[in-house]
């Protein structure tokens, strides 16, 4: 054996514990989801699968409930995954400035993002309840209160804005870290062509930030589509299929109704749903860029 | 020669009868739900009170496998059935009888049990242990549902009539009449018939719909259509709805409690007097839920049942009866502050002779209704949560209905080919 086979075959020893595992974990339950996306298969009756061919899909989509939840689903992705991205920039720029207090305010606002999201969504219900915190403030202001949760047009709105004050401080972090990686020589550049604040944020920080836009928007659109642990604890997909989403309906379908089919066929629903928004996320904000600066 | 031949025919006499003796005592394993700490503890006791009085002849091994948080015991069950390893016998919530013996887990109880042991039951708990005609589950105690008020607001309000049986329940319209003089001075008139989606919607909800003559299943369990959409079905959820159109009780009662003197009615269960105990400031009473055509209330609780991988179904037989007999009931509704399934338990209970709990006793012998026995119970169950909580909020009783038996027959249709 030659030295260099040798080298590839260490090489594929190496990696091996890593396919491996890989393998079980991942590529066969992968497989085994297609398969039973195709079957019958009731979780109390393991001896009997059938295969019924496409009839899950079909009626996945003929079912009112999970077409809603898909839209539901949609819904809360297209407008919470923009506003918690905005919003962790903002906060990153804002902590990246010099000013006293810094460091307190920086762990004050990280903190948020880690508190277990169940704890968040029951300290929320308690906020937004019709006896809680924020409508004795609206009456001490004067205002009606509101039913945030009980209302059909006010309800994911009210998840949105919870999931977007977490998910933006735990974004801000990796955000101020691609800001500190930006060479200041870029700035001082810029500051000699007499760029103001505003052109320095358009043609160095958001250039600068390409990799970590790209990051966010991926990861935050994929955890996005997987929303669940607010509509389950503050309103169980009410009122009326308001909240309900893609997770909560598989929760349904595939927890408590035990049918591990039609839950296997939402779940590859959800599986391509994702992996085209990840494509055309790609091809929109472009290719992973190296940010060469000479010096 | 023949010495020897002796010799190696009593050595081996003597080793099968140890060998014999040895075997002779059946080891059976029982699963019991995490429930509170005192009743989990009553268990363990009357099995090992069990061994003790089976010494020799059967052991069994008590297992507790906690709910953690909700559906841990059913999942660890469905995991059991799949890969073979269930226990000899199991406890199991009411409604999953007919979904257990379906699909093969459970094995009939009656052919092992006999009449004596279950003639003294309450008629609700063999109706809930019951499939397709055989009884496969037994439980010791039961539940019901009823109207706590508060005495002092009805006072207030010079409400009379009061009911003290099930004979003389308020039918709805004189329920409904009663609300509206509450609201008048009070924010809500009842709490509680609300919630998350859970099983309390259909546990305290189901038994409107059967008092109007609707059902929410087929007798045989394999049909939604033309009963959970029936005009039946249909007049009584709108009858419920009203309550919330007009604001007599609402789906987030927004903090306002019957336990804190706020609202002067709620629906609970024998819980409920358990919890006032700690509210000694309001003077409380029972009284029945109100009729729709006939009188039907809720019941139903946890029971045991033999699994069909139990290998010694006779010796499994004794430890339902013996946690099914009067002691155990005795002794478990002491703990629980639950209803007895024993009729002659109840003489250790005065105060289940006697206004206000006399109430809850009354409605379960007389109108007492598990709920429906289905294979389809978990599809059922959770359509019908989500049919009721969006008909309360709104929606329209008849279109939600509709679409919710749609569903339900559909699943039905696959799992089952019916």
């Amino acid at each position: 054996m030659s030295s260099k086979k040798k080298e590839m075959l260490y090489g594929y020893l190496f990696i091996l514990p890593a396919l491996i595992s890989l393998g079980i974990f991942m590529i066969y339950p992968t497989i085994k989801t297609f398969y039973y996306s195709l079957t019958d298969f009731y979780m109390l009756k393991p001896q009997s699968i059938n295969f019924v061919g496409l009839s899950n899909f079909k009626f996945l989509f003929s079912d009112y409930t999970i077409t809603n939840a898909i839209k539901n689903t949609f819904y809360f992705v297209i407008i919470s995954v923009p506003v918690q991205t905005l919003l962790a920039l903002l906060y990153a720029i804002f902590l990246n400035q010099m000013f006293i207090g810094r460091s307190i305010a920086r762990t004050i606002i990280f903190s948020v993002s880690v508190i277990p999201g169940v704890a968040v969504a029951n300290v929320w219900k308690m906020l937004v309840s019709s006896d809680g915190y924020i409508n004795y403030f609206l009456k001490l202001l004067g205002f009606p209160p509101q039913p945030f949760l009980n209302s059909t047009s006010q309800a994911m709105n009210t998840i949105i804005a919870m999931v977007v004050w977490q998910a933006a401080a735990g974004q801000m972090m990796i955000f101020l870290a691609g800001l500190q990686d930006i060479p200041k020589s870029l700035y001082e550049a810029a500051e000699m062509d007499g760029a103001n604040f505003l052109q320095k944020l358009i043609y160095v920080t958001i250039p600068g930030l390409r990799n970590i836009f790209n990051f966010i928007l991926i990861t935050s659109t994929i955890g996005a589509l997987g929303i669940f642990t607010g509509p389950f604890i503050m309103t169980a997909g009410g009122p009326r299929g308001a909240t309900e989403t893609i997770f909560l309906k598989f929760y349904q379908i595939f927890v408590l109704q035990k049918d591990v089919g039609l839950g296997a066929a939402l779940i590859l629903v959800y599986f391509i749903i994702a992996l085209i928004l990840a494509i055309i996320q790609r091809k929109f904000v472009g290719e992973e860029r190296q940010v060469v600066v000479e010096g | 020669m023949f010495k020897k031949i002796f010799l190696f025919v009593s050595i081996l006499l003597i080793t099968s009868l140890i060998l014999g003796e040895a075997q002779q005592e059946v080891k059976l394993v029982f699963w019991q739900h995490g429930t509170g700490l005192e009743e989990t503890e009553f268990y363990r006791k009357r099995i090992e009170d069990f061994n003790k009085a089976y010494k020799g002849k059967i052991n069994v091994e008590f297992v507790v496998i906690e709910r953690a948080g909700g559906m841990g015991y059913e999942e660890k069950v469905n995991i059991a059935a799949a890969s073979g390893e269930l226990p000899d016998i199991m406890a199991l919530d009411g409604p999953y009888t007919a979904v257990y013996a379906e699909a093969g887990i459970l094995r009939p109880l009656g052919d092992l049990i006999d009449k004596t042991h279950l003639q003294d039951i309450v008629p609700s708990i063999i109706k809930q242990g019951t499939w397709n005609g055989k009884l496969y589950a037994l439980g010791s105690m039961e539940s019901s549902v009823a109207i706590y008020y508060n005495k002092k607001m009805f006072r207030e309000v010079g409400i009379k009539n009061i009911p003290t049986s099930v004979d003389k329940a308020w039918t709805w319209d004189e329920f409904y009449n009663v609300c509206k003089k509450l609201k008048q001075k009070y924010p809500l008139a009842i709490v509680g018939l609300s919630g998350g989606l859970d099983e309390w919607l259909t546990y305290m909800a189901t038994p409107f719909v059967w008092s109007n003559g609707g059902d929410i299943i087929s007798p045989d369990g394999y049909k939604a259509e033309g009963y959970l959409n029936s005009p039946q079905t249909v007049e009584a959820l709108t009858k419920v709805q009203q309550l919330f159109k007009e604001g007599l009780t609402a789906w987030d009662t927004g903090g306002l409690s019957f336990e804190k003197g706020q609202v002067p009615m709620m629906l609970s269960g024998p819980w409920g007097a358990i919890i006032l105990k700690n509210f000694p400031e309001i003077e409380w009473g029972i009284i029945p839920y109100p009729k729709f055509k006939v009188h039907a209330s809720p019941t139903g609780s946890w029971q045991w049942g033999i699994t069909t991988k139990c290998k010694n179904p006779k010796e499994a037989t004794e430890v339902i009866k013996w946690m099914t007999n009067a002691d155990t009931v005795k002794g478990l509704c002491k703990v629980t502050g639950m209803l007895p399934t024993r009729k002659s338990v109840y003489l250790a209970f005065p105060e289940f002779s006697k206004l206000p709990l006399y109430i809850l006793k009354d409605q379960l012998l007389k109108s007492g209704h598990p709920r429906p026995s289905t294979p389809a119970y978990l599809n059922l169950t959770v359509e019908f949560q989500k049919a009721y909580a969006d008909i309360m909020q709104g929606a329209d009783p008849k279109a939600t209905l509709d679409a919710a038996a749609k569903r339900v027959d559909t699943y039905i249709q696959r799992q089952f080919k019916k």
